[in-house]
């Protein structure tokens, strides 16, 4: 998976590099948007993360060449300003996504992801993690041969995590994609979900499957196999 | 450039314009109204001359006395210098003319008798540099053969020529002078008129940020400068609130980052003081970590405020049910509640034009201090109503400690928090009920507070549309 950052701030460029190489991707950094264009325009991505505001050509300039050119990569925008025409613009000209500085480097993982992942292969209906099976048509948990009751709320978010296995979540997105809140709210909310959820499916079983990352979210995965 | 056109300038020639008029109509009608009174009595003794001449016709029958009608004509002008007399026959033979008598041929088509009294046909002219006035006319005769005698006749009017000249020259003179003067006037009533507004002047000169305390003296003010000076001192207001709030807004932002600046600050210096293990090094990361979130939070609460009062933040609304929205926002705090023990009760139902991520983002602020705020085993209550047909009322109340009504009036103002001591982490930046309170008002509505018999409610009134 090759994605392309262009972005022209040193510091934030390269720990998004950084970041981003670490969680297995390949990534080309520019920092002028003329390079970055031209580099956007010859070589195949899988994804772009630009930032706005670029010397000598805007991620705005980019985004329009690269969809005259017929060029479908997934867009992914970077801004430090947050007004509505902005965002507005950004998905008129293409964009499939936008983030606001600052940003948690987990949220904007997360909404990598979520690009790289559209559009590709059907979901599941099955979903496996160690000896937790959780059927989404019938809206069953098993963990260990014994069924565990939950909640609707408590089923959307364990699916949620298991679906993305391995990947930590913010509280941000959990909170928008569980409950559709769409908006920095309480955190308080998210951790005693999580603490429910927990006490019915990791309480009383080995090995623990949710894990807290301070700082940063939650994360659902077997531990490696030792 | 245009020139800038000044009040007092354009009042004056206005007044110049009106009084020039006026002075200029009275002086035409004068001058007009002399000559007529003039025309008038030439008119009376060229008539009275006229009789006399007539009086001397009624004598002639035959042509004798034809021949004899110089001599009685001459003793009837006698003593009557300013006349001239001519009379003639309708062939234009000249019977009898007074010495230096000379008229224009115009003059010498006579006019039928019966106009003899009519100032129309009376006629001005100048010859030899005198001035005449005088007309012709038929005149019967007792003459055997019965023919009309023709008379044209003059007065020399030099000497009312020279008065009436002397007298427009006056008149022109002093309406001229009268001119000047009304202007002078004019410019003096127009300044000492808008004198009030010079005073204006003077005070919106003396306010600057740091003097917004002046405000115009209302009551000196003529009535039609009230309603200026009224708008006026209410723009000083706003500003002067304006800029208290931005100044108490920007010790508090400096107040709230001090904190969690220090804290990184510190903490990074002690961690770097001596070498620690790697789970020091990490501990230290991820508390910074939690400071940064705290830090990135409140920048974006305190923009998305300072756009709130920009009037940037425009509600993007569509139809919503608003139960509906306070049910998902209920769901989402349904785990935090239970574990406090809190029941949340919602009655009532109604539809409303909003923008769904905002009133969201308000009841959950809302909903978030109501839990925070009700002790275990009790019950914060949601309701709504249709108050009107076009207005909805949201009232959430929860049982709490009472809350002074200082803290009250100040419980919507940023980074406000009714206990001080009360721990950060666990209460935001206290942002949350400025924001929920910015976002009602962005879609026209309002909120407010009290409490009574230890229930803390809030009450919102927006609109449906």
């Amino acid at each position: 998976m090759k994605i392309l950052i262009v972005e022209d701030e040193p510091k934030t460029g390269e720990y998004i590099r950084k970041g981003l190489t670490e969680a297995g991707y390949v990534t080309d950094l520019f920092r002028d948007g003329l390079d970055g264009k031209h580099t956007a325009l010859t070589e195949a991505y899988d994804l772009m993360v630009l930032d706005v505001m670029l010397p000598n050509a805007s991620g705005w300039e980019i985004i329009a060449a690269i969809r005259q050119a017929g060029k479908e990569t997934p867009v992914l925008f970077l801004t430090a300003r947050d007004l509505v025409e902005d965002r507005v613009k950004g998905l008129e000209l293409g964009a499939d996504d936008y983030l606001v500085k600052p940003f948690a480097f987990s949220e904007l993982l997360a909404r990598v992801r979520t690009l790289l992942r559209r559009g590709r292969v059907r979901e599941p209906d099955m979903l496996y993690v160690a000896d937790l099976e959780l059927d989404i048509l019938r809206r069953r948990v098993v963990r260990a041969g014994k069924k565990i009751d939950l909640t609707a709320k408590e089923f959307g978010l364990l699916e949620l995590l298991m679906r993305r296995q391995g990947e930590v979540l913010p509280r941000s997105l959990i909170a928008s994609q569980v409950w559709d809140m769409n908006f920095d709210s309480d955190t308080n909310v998210i951790e005693v979900a999580m603490r429910r959820l927990r006490s019915k499916v990791d309480d009383h079983f080995e090995p623990k499957l949710i894990h807290t990352v301070r700082g940063m979210g939650y994360v659902l995965e077997a531990p490696e196999a030792t | 450039m245009i020139p800038r056109k000044s009040i007092t300038w354009r009042l004056t020639l206005i007044f110049a314009a009106l009084s020039t008029t006026v002075f200029i109509l009275v002086g035409t009608l004068a001058s007009y109204s002399v000559e007529r009174h003039f025309a008038e009595e030439d008119l009376d003794e060229i008539n009275g001359k006229l009789e006399l001449i007539q009086y001397a016709f009624d004598k002639v029958v035959t042509p004798d006395d034809i021949g004899n009608l110089p001599q009685k004509l001459n003793d009837a002008m006698i003593g009557h210098h300013a006349l001239s007399v001519t009379v003639y026959e309708t062939s234009g033979k000249i019977l009898y003319t007074t010495r230096d008598a000379d008229f224009p041929t115009y003059i010498l088509v006579p006019k039928p008798a019966h106009y003899k009294s009519e100032l129309v046909i009376l006629r001005k002219w100048d010859i030899n540099q005198h001035v005449y006035r005088g007309l012709s006319v038929q005149m019967a005769t007792t003459r055997t053969n019965g023919a009309p005698l023709n008379v044209a006749i003059a007065l020399d009017i030099e000497h009312h020529q020279k008065f009436i000249t002397r007298f427009k020259q006056s008149l022109w003179m002093s309406l001229s002078t009268g001119i000047v003067i009304t202007v002078i006037l004019g410019w003096i009533a127009a300044r000492k008129g808008l004198s009030p507004i010079r005073d204006f002047d003077k005070i919106a000169r003396r306010v600057s940020a740091s003097r917004l305390n002046e405000r115009i003296p209302v009551e000196t003010l003529p009535k039609e400068l009230v309603d200026l000076g009224l708008s006026f001192n209410d723009m000083l207001q706003r500003l002067q609130d304006s800029f208290r709030r931005l100044s108490d807004f920007s010790s508090d932002i400096a107040h709230e980052l001090r904190t969690p600046v220090s804290n990184l600050m510190t903490q990074s210096h002690v961690a770097l003081s001596k070498a620690r293990t790697l789970e020091e090094y990490q501990e230290i990361l991820y508390s910074n970590i939690e400071d940064y979130d705290r830090l990135s939070r409140m920048i974006a609460d305190m923009l998305f405020l300072a756009k709130a009062e920009n009037g940037l933040i425009v509600p993007n609304r569509e139809l919503m049910a608003l139960d509906k929205e306070v049910d998902a926002v209920i769901e989402f705090y349904e785990p935090l509640a239970e574990e406090k023990n809190v029941r949340i009760v919602r009655t009532g139902t109604a539809t409303m034009m909003g923008d769904q991520l905002m009133m969201r983002r308000a009841l959950s602020n809302l909903l978030s201090n109501a839990i925070r705020h009700t002790s275990n085993g009790q019950q914060v209550n949601i309701d709504i109503q249709t108050l009107e047909p076009q207005h909805i009322r949201l009232r959430i109340e929860n049982p709490g400690e009472p809350i002074s009504k200082e803290h009250l009036s100040r419980i919507f103002d940023r980074f406000y928090r009714v206990d001080p001591s009360r721990q950060r982490n666990t209460e935001g930046a206290g942002l949350g009920l400025a924001i929920t309170k910015s976002i009602i008002e962005s879609h026209g509505g309002e909120i407010s507070v009290s409490v009574n018999h230890s229930m803390v409610r809030f009450d919102i009134l927006i609109g449906r549309a």
